[in-house]
């Protein structure tokens, strides 16, 4: 169950970032949606430590799968620039975030 | 766009002030107040960067990324951490793809 609630925590979170790029375009309604995505993912979070998930794992998926979701869609949704040499970036932050929280 | 990283250099100290606040707030309460204006003006800070045309992959990226190294860079030296060879490589690791994230992404006045 820990593990949904880490999934949960990070498509929230990723939502509300996402959100955050369509609140700054002009569209400041989108704000609340922000808010509501990282309050529920804080949630969320904190639902996974108290079924066990260790805060390094845990912080480390939430991370990486954070930061390599936001420039796909992103991409896709927004247009914005995705090249290889960003997916090599981002893979290699992907690993660094991985062993940083489990070294 | 110089200050853009200038910009970018204010939320990501921000944050990690606010994420270390959070860890001491555990010993000193008063420290949950840095963290809320930690929090508040790291996201003020992106907001400004994304309405300045700044692509929210590449802020994103280099902001959780580079966030992520300095707090556990910071944690260690602050709350005398372990900090293990593996946890150097990470470092590196994080700081190379950064680069590269921004270096790949186009045009390269995206952030500069």
């Amino acid at each position: 169950m820990s593990w949904v609630y880490l999934i949960g925590a990070i498509l929230t979170e990723v939502a509300g970032t996402l959100s955050l790029r369509v609140a700054a375009g002009g569209r400041r309604g989108w704000y609340v949606v922000v808010v509501g995505g990282y309050v529920v993912s804080f949630v969320l979070l904190a639902a996974a430590l108290q079924e066990g998930l260790g805060i390094g794992v845990a912080y480390g998926i939430w991370t990486a799968l954070g930061v390599a979701l936001t420039a796909v869609l992103s991409n896709a949704l927004f247009g914005e620039p995705l090249t290889r040499t960003m997916v090599l970036g981002m893979g290699l932050v992907v690993v660094g975030v991985a062993l940083l929280e489990l070294g | 766009m110089r200050d853009r990283w200038a910009v970018l250099a204010i939320a990501i100290v921000t944050e990690v002030t606010g994420t270390l606040a959070l860890r001491g707030a555990v010993d000193r309460p008063w420290l949950y107040a840095v963290t809320a204006v930690g929090y508040v003006v790291s996201f003020a800070a992106l907001v400004r960067l994304l309405k300045a045309g700044a692509a929210l992959g590449v802020v994103y990226g280099i902001w959780s990324g580079l966030g992520v190294a300095l707090t556990a860079g910071l944690s260690a030296w602050l709350f005398d951490e372990a900090f293990s060879g593996l946890m150097v490589l990470g470092l590196v690791l994080i700081v190379g793809g950064v680069l590269l994230i921004e270096a790949g992404s186009h045009p390269p006045e995206e952030l500069s």
